[in-house]
């Protein structure tokens, strides 16, 4: 059951994208000739699982970032947003970007 | 943290390798174009130009947190096999993703906030020394900024106890894009 539930989230999620390059052209830096630049994109989680807080097993002392959205709070650990620096997330009909 | 709508579009943002002016960059999967966190707004492609919606969000230890808000629910990531998903997701031969930070050096992280093009920066060190609220005025508005060292946070509100955009951000990275940014005095 657990299986199927993370296959499905998978599917859902970044499979629905693929890892891509995108090219342009920018400043490194403000002031700084333009230059070709080519990035390659990497498909973070989108509408990642959340638990209350009583079922949660985090740390009292690892570090969140928290949100209040039409009345609901929703924490993200910063050890995740780290591993895939920003995640795709929705609270309440609110979709939202966190990113650390 | 951002809003995805941009105008009547939902966007949804994936990570980009490579750093803009010290800062994270993102590409949404609607468009290709690219976009700066740090500046809010795109820097290539055909939403060059347009910004992002902030969403004012805090930062804290996960007990600050669910103590002041005893109803939120957590992000969690499914593991396979003891291991988050995301380090199967990569290509191999590619480097791991960058681990969490666990130590922090407080006189080079600060909370940054911006009303109206005026900057403030104040190391959280500072801002421990200072009983909380302290009391200021920024960009024409008066605002209190709280804090709370064991809760490693700190926050704006306005006076009416609105939670203000501010964030936390190393020196370096904050300056980079408001060099004229002030501190307390």
């Amino acid at each position: 059951m657990k299986t199927t539930a993370f296959l499905l989230f998978l599917m859902t999620s970044t499979l629905a994208a693929q890892e891509r390059t995108v090219r342009g052209v920018m400043q490194p830096r403000p002031g700084a000739p333009a230059e070709d630049v080519e990035v390659a994109v990497h498909p973070v989680p989108v509408d990642p699982p959340s638990v209350s807080a009583a079922e949660s097993t985090l740390p009292d002392d690892d570090l969140v970032l928290g949100v209040v959205v039409d009345g609901k709070a929703m924490a993200y650990p910063i050890r995740f947003l780290a591993l895939t620096e920003i995640v795709d997330d929705r609270v309440g009909d609110t979709p939202l970007a966190p990113s650390w | 943290m951002y809003a995805r709508q941009v105008g009547d579009r939902e966007l949804t943002f994936d990570f980009a390798e490579g750093l803009w002016n010290n800062n994270l960059l993102i590409v949404d999967r609607e468009t290709d174009s690219v976009w700066s966190q740090l500046h809010g707004k795109a820097i290539i492609g055909p939403m060059e130009g347009e910004p992002l919606t902030i969403i004012p969000s805090v930062q804290a230890t996960w007990k600050f947190w669910k103590e002041r808000h005893p109803d939120t629910r957590v992000m969690v990531l499914p593991d396979v096999e003891g291991r988050p998903y995301y380090y199967r997701n990569r290509p191999t031969g590619q480097s791991s993703p960058k681990k969490p930070k666990t130590e922090h050096d407080l006189s080079v992280l600060g909370f940054g906030l911006t009303i109206h093009d005026e900057a403030l920066w104040v190391p959280l060190e500072e801002l421990h020394g200072l009983e909380s609220p302290v009391e200021l005025t920024l960009g024409g508005q008066s605002i209190r900024l709280f804090h709370d060292a064991d809760a490693m946070t700190a926050w704006a509100e306005d006076t009416d106890g609105e939670l203000l955009s501010g964030v936390l951000a190393y020196r370096e990275g904050w300056h980079d894009f408001f060099p004229k940014s002030r501190g307390l005095e």
